[in-house]
């Protein structure tokens, strides 16, 4: 495969989170903001690239039958570095995700592309590809939750958007987009627009 | 034979020098996550009594909490005594979720207070255990000793979306003073505030809504809120 290709298809085709429906949970949980839906992307990133890079850097010499306990000890430190890292230098939004940032050790994106790149590609693919596979789950992550902080709360980032005309009009902030249902909803549509532009239909 | 071998040094080896690498990181970071902590206790107490300083730098929270807030050291009788706070041990059970808070001289039981200034009030720590974890946070109380001022949890490991709701507004905003909720009944005895999960609790002054889907929880506010309460009981019922 292309090395440009090994980038771009988890971007948009074949995205991990729409086309391959993984990392639903935290896609969910913490979206309802911009800003903990940028720091968790940050942590992924750095989790899946990371540990993409050592477990590809280590596949020769790792043992077959153990191999998916390795994979968790890399990803598991890794998941527990950030975690540290956060709490030192962002304490606050760290409060916020609570437990999703931990819980990145059980995201399926991680060992699977763990298992089934890194294991099988020299560091440089296995690099690009974390990247990719991250990038393109912080790039959903992002989009779900503009919508959800705009619709539901009236602001992206932070930053008031909705003009003080349309409330004084009438206009409410919806509080669906709050929930977790909400996320399902601005979620399905991403899917449904994505796979009506590509055709894709799941068997 | 010699296969299990390999692999099982190949494992003990991956995880030796991760749990180095760690524990490196660990302790380089461990300053300022404890200095964040301490900053986030800080913001807690003031935002128990209404002051929002989440915006603010880490001096504007430490002078904002001068300007509020007085620590001081109670006995168990209620009476102000004259130990700095900071040689007081903070000691959770970890059974109970009770925090020991002991003399680092002697190690007799003491407790500490804050006293707010502009709103008037006391501000105690509670903690006790929900379903999965032990919370921790502060309750305020006015200063005529009885009506409910607010309550912040600070750390807990609750479910998000149910355990977890008793970190958002709607629940905390049920014991603001505009609400009325008052910890002693008519004769005097201390009844406490109780989470209810089942009726609604309009007009009570001793009850506030519970959480759907956390009755565990809830139970363990009432439980915790009523025990910590309880040991500062001499100081509320005093010099009234």
């Amino acid at each position: 495969m292309l090395r440009n290709k090994i980038f771009t298809d988890p971007l948009m085709d074949n995205n991990p989170i729409t086309r391959q429906v993984l990392g639903i949970c935290s896609a969910l949980a913490v979206t309802v903001k911009v800003e903990l839906a940028v720091v968790m992307s940050l942590a992924v990133i750095f989790v899946l690239t990371m540990s993409n890079v050592t477990i590809s850097f280590l596949r020769k010499n790792i043992p077959h039958n153990v191999r998916i306990i390795v994979q968790l000890i890399i990803i598991a430190s890794l998941v527990a570095m950030i975690d540290q890292i956060l709490k030192a230098y962002m304490y606050s939004v760290t409060k916020e995700l609570s437990v999703f940032i931990g819980l990145i050790i059980t995201n399926c994106i991680v060992l699977g592309r763990a298992d089934t790149f890194a294991m099988n590609n020299n560091v440089k693919n296995a690099f690009i590809d974390g990247l990719g596979n991250s990038f393109g789950y912080g790039l959903i992550l992002i989009l779900v939750a503009i919508f959800r902080e705009c619709l539901g709360s009236g602001t992206i980032y932070g930053i008031p958007i909705i003009p003080k005309d349309l409330y004084d009009s009438g206009y409410i902030d919806n509080g669906l987009m709050l929930l977790a249902p909400g996320a399902f909803i601005v979620l399905g549509l991403i899917i449904w627009l994505q796979r009506t532009k590509t055709g894709y239909v799941e068997e | 034979m010699l296969d299990r071998f390999n692999a099982i040094k190949f494992v003990m080896l991956v995880s030796f020098v991760s749990s180095l690498v760690l524990a490196l990181l660990y302790s380089t970071l461990i300053n300022r996550v404890e200095e964040n902590i301490r900053l986030d206790k800080k913001q807690s107490i003031l935002r128990v009594i209404g002051i929002n300083s989440s915006h603010l730098s880490s001096e504007e929270v430490n002078l904002k909490y001068k300007e509020h807030i007085n620590e001081f050291v109670i006995n168990t009788d209620g009476e102000i005594v004259d130990i700095p706070l900071s040689e007081i041990v903070w000691k959770e059970n970890k059974s109970t979720g009770m925090t020991d808070y002991l003399y680092s001289k002697n190690m007799l039981q003491y407790l500490p207070l804050y006293k707010s200034k502009n709103p008037n009030g006391y501000i105690i720590p509670i903690s006790g255990k929900g379903l999965w974890s032990t919370l921790k946070g502060y309750f305020a109380i006015s200063e005529d000793k009885n009506t409910s001022l607010g309550i912040v949890f600070y750390s807990h490991k609750e479910t998000p979306g149910l355990g977890g709701e008793v970190d958002k507004i709607w629940f905390q905003d049920q014991f603001k003073i505009d609400k009325g909720k008052k910890i002693f009944n008519k004769n005097g005895t201390l009844v406490s505030i109780i989470v209810n999960n089942r009726k609604n609790t309009d007009g009570k002054t001793h009850e506030v809504d519970g959480i759907t889907g956390a009755t565990v929880t809830s139970n363990g506010v009432t439980k915790f809120l009523k025990r910590d309460l309880e040991r500062y009981k001499n100081f509320l019922i005093g010099q009234e």
